[in-house]
Formats: structure tokens, sequence, C-alpha cells
């Protein structure tokens, strides 16, 4: 009795804070307040969120891709099921560490089209089966190397590849075999995972090290820099992976498997259904785009910023409990995106964070772009 | 009756003032803008005078994108629907009502923009295959209510803008070249296969006489936007794919069709200002300046055609639509938080004036601006 009490609760409060993120969202943008703000404070603000936020995430990318190929490597040569198992979890931990950083798109992980050599989705070509498919029979252990992959289709060099290789019933079953078959598909595994562990660590290094490293690039942002004239305008970067992480939930990972009915619902549209990890991946990129914001610790980084120096501490308010709210939710959510789409009762709740990503995300770029000093248009978030 | 009523109107008008040549002008439609524009999830085509007055308002099923003026018959209008789109409207240039609401035909959807031939009777739209995103160009019988009697294939994906070269007989279109999911028209599929050219076809039997592409190592550049000078040079801009951190050309010019596609370079002080994308472009009266907006980077930049440079830019957050204005070197832009310009280029200087017209800084105006005779 108590238990149903609780859990009307928490429904009507996740109902009024949509109504209230959507009711901020459409009120009309007032003078922005971050025009108060100075170079001085958006460098602050910049400079805590790449070191407090981007560069932990992207070594803990390169630390756990690392771990994946070490595992990748044992389990191929010793080919137990035990071996194997390892070698899932750590793919997870590896996918997990990718989910929490996807959503900085700019910089060092643009280049050499390395977003999409890492995680090639959505794939509605099915180029992810086809490709691979080509590379296992065309290919063999002396032809698939950690170099010869980097050179191949960008469908079959990152996560999803693998996740095939290691959760394909009939491909899974080859990294516990012997024979010019399990050889190939084991090089396939080792290639990639290497390939993925070459990637991050290449990323965190051009961010860290070198002649030029990114995060001073980004540091000197000024008159005179060849890209960013202005601090504000890599907040404006920032920004945009806020709002990138919220909308890639809202509008394809939840929607896309979702669909308009449970008669139209694409489970295997989900990103991740193979490996069960789909609303994993959604949270950790709704606790990434809150860390973002908030920091690790809560009020820190874009957080301070609105309070303190735009003194807009209402939104501030409101978005701190908006992004507690959708987290909530999703983790609420006992089940697989696969098997929740499909299903009346769980759909509700699905449909439930759907509506709060969809609210979070008109909140952050109706509120919070402005407050910010980046208001974002709509001809530039989605011109053609 | 109604027509009845205006003929009376302007007629009476015409007497008031007196037969002299400016009441003849001033009984002739006024040059307006005619842009897209959305109100919350509403979309409207509206007309505004240079002077920020409106003229006449189109409501739309959804949301627009680019429009085209009927030759020999200017009072009639289309508006294209953004892609994937379902619809063009066909609407009196005069005041707004709507005379054919065209859908898409099956298994296709439009792009968002279209040009007539020479005569005014024919209509070409740029339209793709949903799903291959293979480009194909409708082709419709203005003569006819706007009955769709055929199609040629545009010579690539993703075609965007057209439009017929002076000599009346050939269709250039820009294909983008990026695939996208046909259920989320925002995603794409091929950034790193991409396949951008433009294309020139035979207005009359749709034969692709040839088709442009820029160097190998600029293959993530989408030629998606084109302006045709008096001379038959062909001005492209385009958007890039690829890292945000490079720095690229985003403005080509073609001669002639036998030639090169020639880059421009932006300025040093001027590089990544435009943050890789240009979403409009249009040509001034005299053929000689080009316009291009930026809505990522806020910025409205003008070039000389003639000498292959650019001149300067003015800012304006995010300006997107352009349409040439009167005079030498003028243009006006709209922008997506409200508000537009004039801006205006000389041998010195480019120079920005805001226009002061609450319409114009009270609605969100999307993509494109044309300007109607």
């Amino acid at each position: 009795m108590k238990h149903s009490v609780a859990r009307g609760t928490v429904t009507i409060l996740a109902r009024s804070v949509v109504a209230l993120m959507l009711a901020f969202a459409i009120l009309p943008a007032q003078a922005a307040p971050a025009q108060a703000a100075t170079e001085d404070d958006y460098r602050a603000l910049n400079r805590s969120i790449v070191e407090n936020h981007i560069l932990p995430r992207l070594a803990a990318f390169a630390e756990a891709t690392a771990a994946l190929q070490a595992a990748a490597d044992r389990a191929c040569t010793a080919r137990t099921s035990t071996d194997l198992a390892a070698l899932r979890e750590t793919f997870i931990a590896a996918m997990d560490a990718w989910e929490s950083v996807q959503h900085v798109r700019f910089g060092p992980i643009e280049y050499f089209s390395r977003r999409s050599r890492v995680f090639f989705w959505p794939d509605p070509r099915n180029s992810v089966g086809r490709q691979l498919g080509a590379l296992l029979g065309n290919g063999s252990p002396d032809t698939i190397t950690d170099q010869s992959i980097a050179g191949e289709s960008v469908a079959v060099q990152g996560f999803p590849a693998l996740e095939r290789l290691l959760y394909e019933e009939s491909l899974a079953a080859r990294l516990t075999a012997r024979g010019s078959e399990a050889d190939t598909a084991c090089a396939a595994v080792r290639a990639i995972a290497a390939n993925l562990a070459t990637m991050a660590r290449d990323v965190a290094a051009a961010w860290t090290r070198g002649d030029d490293p990114y995060a001073r690039y980004l540091e000197q942002a000024g008159p005179g820099h060849v890209r960013f004239h202005h601090q504000r305008e890599v907040t404006l970067e920032l920004f945009k992976s806020l709002h990138t992480a919220v909308e890639l939930v809202a509008d394809h990972k939840l929607a896309r498997p979702l669909g308009a009915s449970i008669q139209a619902a694409r489970p295997r549209l989900a990103e991740a259904w193979r490996s069960g990890r789909s609303l994993a991946n959604i949270h950790a990129n709704l606790a990434a785009a809150q860390s973002l914001y908030a920091g690790a610790g809560g009020r820190e980084g874009m957080s301070a910023f609105v309070r303190e120096v735009a003194g807009e501490r209402a939104l501030d308010d409101l978005l701190i409990r908006a992004f507690a709210q959708t987290l909530a939710t999703a983790e609420r959510f006992a089940g697989t995106l696969e098997a929740g789409v499909a299903s009346a009762p769980s759909r509700q709740a699905l449909e439930t964070l759907s509506r709060e990503t969809k609210a979070l995300k008109a909140l952050l770029a109706q509120r919070l772009a402005p407050v910010l000093g980046v208001p974002v248009g709509f001809n530039a978030l989605d011109g053609d | 009756m109604l027509e009845r009523r205006h003929l009376l109107h302007v007629a009476a008008g015409s007497a008031l003032a007196g037969i002299s040549p400016r009441a003849i002008r001033a009984a002739a439609p006024r040059a307006v803008f005619l842009g897209a524009r959305l109100d919350g999830t509403r979309a409207f085509a509206t007309a505004f005078d240079p002077a920020g007055g409106e003229t006449f308002e189109i409501a739309l099923p959804g949301r627009g994108h680019g429009f085209a003026q009927r030759p020999a018959r200017p009072d009639e209008i289309v508006v294209f629907a953004r892609r994937p789109g379902a619809f063009m409207i066909v609407a009196d240039r005069r005041d707004g009502r709507v005379r054919h609401e065209v859908a898409a035909a099956g298994n296709r959807r439009f792009c968002g923009h279209g040009a007539f031939d020479g005569s005014g009777r024919l209509l070409y739209a740029t339209e793709l295959v949903p799903g291959t995103g293979d480009g194909i160009v409708g082709i419709y019988d203005a003569a006819a209510g706007y009955a769709r009697i055929g199609e040629v294939g545009s010579g690539g994906l993703d075609p965007h803008e057209i439009g017929l070269l002076p000599d009346g007989e050939t269709l250039v279109v820009a294909n983008g070249g990026i695939a996208t999911d046909p259920d989320w028209p925002g995603l794409k599929l091929n950034i790193d296969e991409m396949d951008s050219s433009l294309a020139y076809l035979r207005a009359r039997d749709g034969a692709l006489l040839g088709t442009s592409r820029l160097p190998g190592e600029l293959f993530q550049l989408s030629l998606r936007h084109l302006a045709i000078a008096p001379d038959g040079t062909v001005a492209v801009v385009m958007q890039y794919e690829g890292p945000s951190d490079d720095l690229v050309p985003l403005v080509a010019l073609q001669r002639r069709r036998d030639a090169a596609l020639e880059t421009i370079a932006l300025p040093d002080r001027m590089l990544g200002r435009l943050r890789n994308y240009c979403g409009s472009v249009a040509i001034d009266e005299t053929g000689r300046f080009l316009a291009t907006t930026s809505p990522a980077g806020g910025v409205v930049v003008l070039w000389d055609m003639r000498e292959g440079r650019c001149l300067g830019c003015a800012e304006l957050a995010d300006g997107c639509g352009l349409a040439a204005a009167d005079g030498a070197g003028t243009f006006v832009a709209a922008s997506g938080h409200g508000g537009g310009s004039f801006v205006t280029a000389d041998a010195r200087a480019v120079r920005s004036r805001r226009m002061e017209s609450a319409l114009v800084a009270s609605r969100r105006w999307d993509n494109h601006l044309m300007r109607l005779h």
C-alpha cells in the first residue's frame, strides 16, 4: 500500500516537472543576462569543463579500450568460454566509457572520421552486417591485422561490428573454437579492439600532448585565433555537446525503437540490442549530460555560471531538477529497451522518459543557450 | 466577384491619381520579399515590401523552404516544402491566395527548391526517392494545373537547389550527395563516402549534359545552393560535413559548364567565422556581387564575382534568408531570431543597416527569401 502511494507521488512529480520544463521552454527569452559575463568568465567555464569533464572521460575511454584490447588478445589465445565472458565484460565497460564521452563531438574525435569508425550508428542499411560478412568471408588471419582494419569500411572498425562478433550466436561460437573460420573471427576481434584502443589513445593524446594540444588550442581562443575568436565560441561548442547528448537520446535512441505506437515499435533499431545495452547507453548519455551541465559534484561548470555569473537561480534549480528527474526515470525502468518498447505496460515508462528528454532538450535550446550567451538559431541548428 | 471588385478598386485608384507613368508604376505590384517562417509549429510564407510592411501571407501545411516565380505569368508563385517535403503550393503573387496544392508523387519527396523554364510552362522541382536518396527532377505542367508529366534523374544523390541558365535551355542542379534516413531526415548516413556534384541537364528532355565535382580532398563539401549570374556564371555555396576544425572554401564559381569549379578563399581574418556552412546565396542586380549567409557563424559575406574575392562581412545572428535588393551590391538578409538587414558592398567596405520593421523583427525567418517581381 505504502509502495503504491510512493509510486503515485513519483508519477505526479514527474508530470509536474515535465509541465514546468515545457512551460519554461516556451517563455519568451528575456534579455540575455550573460551579456554581463566577461571573457574571463567564459575562459574559466571552458577550462573547468575541459579539465573536469572532457579530459577525465577521454582518459577513461583510453583505459577501457586498452583493457578491451588485452582481453581480446587473451580470449583469442585461450579460446575458452571464461575468457569470452571476460571479454564481453570489458566490451561493455569500454562501450560505457564511449557512451560517457560520445557527446564531445568536436576536436580530435572528428579527425580521420574517428567518430564513425568508433561507433557507426544508426545503420538502417545494415552496412555493418554486409561489411563484416565481406571481411570475414574474404579475409584470413594473415590479412586482418591491427593495421589493415583502419583501412576497411568505417562500419567494421568499431563497437557495432565487435558487438556482433561477441553476441551473435553463430559468430560468438567461433571465439571458443579452432580452425580457419574461428581464427579469422578472432583476428577481426583483436584487430577491432586494437583499433578502438589506438583511436581512444590518439584522441586523448591529441587533447593533452604534442606540439599543439587541443586543450591549449581552446585555451588560446580570442582575437587572432584562427577558429575561435572569443572564449564564448568555445562555450558554444560545449553547449552543442550538451544539447546533442540529449537530442540523440530524445530523437534517435528512444524515438526510433519506440515508434509512434506499439504496433510501430522497432526494437531492432535500438542502439545495442545484441548486447542488451541500449538502455544502459541512454543512461550513460544522460548522466554525461548531467555532469557536463553541473559537474561531477553538482552546481559546478555551467550550473555555477548560470547561478553566479548570469544570476539565473530559478533556471539553474529547474535544470538540476530536470536532469535528476530524467535520470531517475531511466534508472527506474527495469528490463531492456528492446523488450520494453514492445510491451504495453513498459512502453508507458519509456514514453515518460521520451517526453522528459524532449522537454529537457527544448529547455536547453530555448532557455539555457541565451543565458549562456550562445543563443542558437533554428537556421544554425538545422539548416538545409 | 472578388476579382471584379479588385479590378474596380485598381481602376478607381488610377483615376484618382490621374494617368501618369508614376500611377502606372504604382498600380503594378511592388517588388517584395517572400520568406518562409516558423511560428512554433505553424509554418507560413510571408511577403514584406522593402520598408518591411506586410503584403501577404500564405499558411503552409508544413515547413516551407524555397520559392519560384513563374516567368511570363509573374502573378504566380510556388512555395516548396522543406526536404523531405510532401507538398508544393501554387499561389497568387498579389494576395497569396492558394491556387493549387500539389502533393509529392508516390515514393517521391520534394527537396525544397524548383525552377521554371523560360516560357513559364514547365516547372522543374528537385525530389528524392526516400530510402535511397536518389535524385530526381520532377516535371510539372503549369498550364495543366501543375500536373506531374514526367521526371528525370538529377545526376546524383540528394538534389537541392536548381536553376535555369540564361540560355533558357540548360538546367543546373546542386546534388548535395548526402544520404539521409527516410524516417529521420536530420540523420546523415554516408558522410564518410559522400559524392556531391553540380549537374547540367538539357531542359527539353532531361539529358545529362555533364557533371562537375570539387577536387577529391574536398569530398565532404556538400554543394547545395546556387545562384546564376546574367552571364551564365553559376555561384554555388557549400556546407562541410568533415571536421569542424578544418578550414575549407565554401563558395565556388563555374564560369562555363566545361570550366573547372573555382573555389574562392576567405581572407585569413575571416577563416572559421562561417562555421563551415553557407545556407543561402544571391547575386545582386548588376550581376557582379554575390552574397552568402552563414547562420551558425552569424555573418553575411559579400563577394566580388568578377575579381573572385571576398569583400567583407556584416553580422546577423542566425541570418540565413537572402535576396538581392534595389541597388548595386545590395542585399536583404533575414534572421531566425527575427529581424533583417540591408547589406551593401562598395569598393571600400561592407555596410549593414537593420530593417526598421516590427513585422520583420517579430517573425522568425527560415532558410530562404526570394525577391518577387
